[in-house]
């Protein structure tokens, strides 16, 4: 990490030929634009830019690389996650006012929060250059929607560039800067997730060193009424006509024409590729011509008729998503009575929604162009499909160890889920994964911060009927400060009925432990300590919980179900990920049962039984719930089964060596524990060897014969 | 056209998928052919498939379409399956026999897939299957790169066994950067052994 991090804020007179993601590329292609800050939230496909001026600056703040990597350090770069999208493209565009040029990232939805900020920002001026790099999700690995990002900068009436390559992706962000500058306007560059996460060979270039001093101006633009609007929108659109676009336009809108050519394709983003890479296969391949659109808002419409106007029987767009260039593209023909018919969504597989891929544009160049060598001649297996369509799927779980889990297994117990009305409430992030299977905690999720609205929501409409439960909303801590904090207070000042649990593991876990105002794991920034600010909004029931303390979790749960009006629940406990939980004595802890004093288990001399094998039915936890309420338990700090399910029943299989019967319960039963939760999903990962008891060869015995017998 | 290779990497968060990646692309660099790669590797830190595709040559771009691959590197049997899509006549299979059980088969409400089925149904079908039976002497962390050296013994994969202990020595940091060196070597032994006894 360390080198990629010196190669990519390193001068070459010589390009360095690298071979880098997409999203690498746009942060080169910053860095070599001069940006000064950069403003972010994490978020899938966006992650990686952030993630490369994260490592920038913790580089250049360290005092030893000043004197060991001048020219390295010479410009630093401001670096922030800050808490939601909105605050940083805000603060992005202050920044670029105070004179120094910003980039602001965000996946798609981000967009969606930032774009309070966005349209009206446009009305009046920046500064310094920004640009704003929004990954859409078409497909939706890691998202919740589809959408179209380009609308956004179609509304807001801002520049849009969408490059197909990462080598693209490198020339198009310092295009951006540029234009940027030239419009003292906002620039948008649009990446999808397969141009984010594609990697290809790009060239770092020349930096230059040039410093922006910090200034302000005190000029009419920058104060916003409505008095001034209509005419600054004129303005606006004005700005879209000017002749720097088209200067950036000639580089990234292309018509390759062949003079015979009968067939016209328009493409846009990584389509543009995959066309490339099929027509490639082509015996005639004078017989298409084809016009590639990256700059794409405001829309070439000087182009697009240039292309229109060629000899052509017939033009198709492609472009994943909506159709938004096929719009413009049959007004233009419209406009000028163009009569070349023009093909697009709903032609073969192009639909607007999902992904596209080399198969399915492969089937709409077959069906379009009826040219046979454009096909695959390779000879693939027979049948695949239905071989494919009986595996095993392998989703996403909680991460053995996850503090997560204990808390869901607590509020299981808490709430048994045949009661109907109590209605739970997910969030996006890692908290979501409580959705499946096994745990099945989760009744809804909607959108980041959602779950804390979705609560006093449901409670309210359901407040005339005789229902008396509380609705129970739950959200990570990085979910929480993004937008749970303004519903909490929405609820709090509406005198909600509901219970929110904070899951509190001290980072954004999902995206891949990025800072968050709740984070401990750097000194840079303050901490904010949730409780007390949670007791100043006027919560009811304030109160933390250790979640492997499963019956103080158990405990406080059922009382803040009990306390009517907002609860308030910080389930607290690092992520197993973060150095704080690897360092911390929790995990280096041996595990050890003290039989002497462990009284959780009615039966804990006898072999033969052991919780972990008894099934427990769905609505039927009240084995487990015998244990909490146990007198003689075992402190939270000794046992590491978060569910205190029995330990020893698995140990004693063990000790006995009847690894089957071992291996039976981890399976059967997904016991909620640290250790054995060690065995049931990530073998391979084997934190087991930190563990220094005997206990530690029995476990790796058992995952050996786990492994072999399967 | 016949220049371009096509590599699919297929395994489980934590195996080495991206590294192995990553390691490709340096040799292509090294040995200067055009490299390009499209990874999906959304979930993997939570137990999810990770997948790599890498395309060698011009004209390509990173992307693998069906019956596009002409070499599959699995590391886990379950998500070699899985990749079955992307064979064709004259694809290189070379697959480690290594099974990580989804959370599923854990629980008993899906069966792990019968391997040697798999691999019959292959033989007949595909240039070449190498499933590499036992692996020992190195740590689960390193059997990727037992993987690549038993692929780097085909005669037509692309990168040369020097070019990539070159690119393992320049990526690998120094406290392992021979036992990552040996698993490679191992792997190409190993795949001596396979072609003498068949001869």
């Amino acid at each position: 990490m360390i080198r990629k991090t010196i190669d990519i804020l390193t001068s070459y007179s010589a390009p360095l030929k690298v071979c880098e993601m997409g999203n690498v590329a746009v942060a080169r292609g910053a860095i070599e634009a001069n940006v000064d800050g950069v403003f972010s939230y994490p978020g899938t496909p966006s992650t990686e830019i952030s993630e490369v001026f994260s490592h920038v600056n913790s580089f250049q703040n360290r005092k030893e690389n000043e004197e060991k990597y001048p020219q390295q350090t010479a410009i630093k770069i401001y670096f922030e996650y800050s808490i939601n999208e909105k605050i940083a493209l805000e603060k992005a565009i202050a920044y670029s006012i105070g004179n120094k040029s910003a980039l602001c990232v965000m996946k798609n939805v981000g967009m969606n929060v930032a774009c309070d900020a966005l349209m009206s920002i446009t009305y009046q001026t920046i500064v310094a250059p920004l640009v704003i790099v929004v990954c859409d999700d078409p497909g939706c690995h890691s998202s919740s929607n589809e959408q179209d990002s380009r609308y956004w900068g179609k509304m807001a009436s801002v520049p849009i560039f969408n490059p197909a390559t990462p080598e693209e992706s490198l020339e198009q962000t310092k295009s951006a800067f540029l234009l940027s500058a030239q419009l003292k306007l906002p620039v948008i560059v649009r990446l999808t997730t397969r141009v984010s996460h594609t990697r290809g060979v790009i060239n770092y270039g020349k930096l230059s060193k040039k410093n922006n001093e910090a200034s302000f101006e005190r000029i009419p633009e920058h104060i916003n009424i409505p008095a001034k609007t209509s005419a600054a929108h004129a303005k606006l659109l004005n700005k879209l006509r000017s002749d720097f676009i088209n200067e950036h336009g000639v580089k990234y809108n292309q018509i390759i024409h062949h003079q015979n050519a009968k067939i016209g394709i328009i493409t846009s983003g990584v389509t543009t590729v995959y066309v490339k890479e099929i027509l490639e296969r082509s015996a005639s391949k004078n017989n298409y011509s084809i016009l590639n659109l990256g700059l794409i808002c405001p829309f070439p419409t000087n182009i697009v008729l240039e292309f229109l106007n060629l000899p052509l029987k017939k033009i198709i767009v492609i472009e994943e998503l909506d159709p938004i260039i096929e719009n413009d593209v049959r007004i233009v023909a419209q406009e000028n009575k163009i009569k070349t018919a023009i093909f697009g969504k709903g032609f073969s597989t192009l639909i607007p929604t999902g992904e596209f891929s080399l198969d399915s544009i492969e089937k709409t160049l077959l069906d379009f162009t009826k040219d046979k060598t454009l096909k695959n001649k390779n000879v693939s297996i027979k049948n695949a499909e239905n071989i494919l369509k009986d595996l095993p799927q392998r989703p996403p779980t909680l991460c053995a160890g996850c503090p997560h889990r204990a808390t869901f297994y607590a509020l299981k117990l808490a709430v048994p889920r045949n009661i109907p009305d109590v209605i739970l409430c997910g969030d996006i992030g890692c908290n979501g994964l409580g959705a499946l299977p096994p745990l099945k905690m989760i009744d809804t999720i909607n959108h980041m911060g959602m779950s804390v609205s979705m609560a006093q929501g449901l409670s309210k409409a359901f407040s005339t009927s005789n229902q008396s439960n509380k609705t129970v909303a739950m959200l990570g801590d990085g979910t929480f400060f993004h937008s749970g904090v303004t519903s909490l207070l929405n609820a709090i000042y509406t005198k909600a009925n509901i219970l929110v649990i904070i899951f509190d593991n001290r980072t954004i876990g999902m995206t891949g432990h990025q800072d968050h105002p709740g984070a401990t794991h750097l000194n840079k920034y303050h901490q904010i300590d949730l409780l007390p600010f949670i007791r100043g909004m006027g919560a009811q029931y304030v109160e933390s919980i250790f979640p492997f303390n499963l019956k103080d979790s158990f405990r406080k749960i059922n009382d803040a179900l009990a306390t009517k009006g907002v609860s308030v629940i910080v389930a607290k406990s690092p992520c197993i990920f973060l150095p704080e939980f690897k360092d911390g004595n929790i995990y280096r802890k041996k595990i050890v049962v003290d039989h002497s004093r462990c009284n959780t288990c009615d039966n804990h001399e006898d072999k033969q039984i052991a919780c972990a094998r008894c099934y427990s039915p769905l609505n039927n936890l009240s084995r487990a719930k015998l244990k909490i309420t146990a007198t003689n338990h075992i402190p939270a700090k000794e046992q590491l089964c978060p569910a205190n399910i029995c330990n020893h029943g698995f140990f004693n299989s063990i000790i006995e060596e009847n690894y089957p019967e071992a291996v039976k319960m981890v399976r059967d039963k997904m016991l909620f524990s640290r250790t054995c939760g060690d065995i049931c999903q990530c073998c391979f990962l084997a934190p087991a060897e930190i563990f220094a008891t005997d206990h530690v060869n029995c476990y790796r015995t058992t995952k050996r014969l786990f492994l072999l017998k399967n | 056209m016949n220049n371009k290779t096509k590599i699919q990497v297929a395994g489980v968060g934590g195996q080495g998928v991206v590294f192995l990646t990553n390691l490709i692309v340096e040799a292509a660099l090294i040995a200067d052919i055009p490299v390009a790669t499209s990874e999906i590797h959304g979930l993997s830190q939570r137990g999810g498939s990770v997948t790599a595709s890498i395309t060698l040559g011009e004209n390509t771009y990173g992307f693998i379409e069906n019956a596009g691959a002409d070499f599959l590197l699995g590391l886990e049997l379950l998500e070699t399956q899985r990749c079955l899509n992307y064979l064709h006549k004259n694809s290189v299979v070379v697959a480690d026999n290594f099974k990580i059980t989804p959370f599923l088969v854990n629980a008993g409400t899906a069966q792990y897939p019968d391997t040697a089925a798999f691999v019959e149904l292959l033989q007949p079908q595909i240039k070449q299957v190498i499933v590499i039976e036992k692996i020992t002497g190195i740590k689960n962390i390193l059997r990727n790169m037992f993987v690549l050296g038993v692929a780097s013994q085909v005669n037509s994969f692309p990168l040369s066994a020097a070019v990539i202990c070159k690119a393992i020595t320049n990526h690998v940091a120094d406290y392992n950067l021979e036992a990552t060196l040996e698993a490679f070597e191992l792997g190409r032994n190993y795949c001596t052994q396979i072609t003498n006894r068949k001869s």
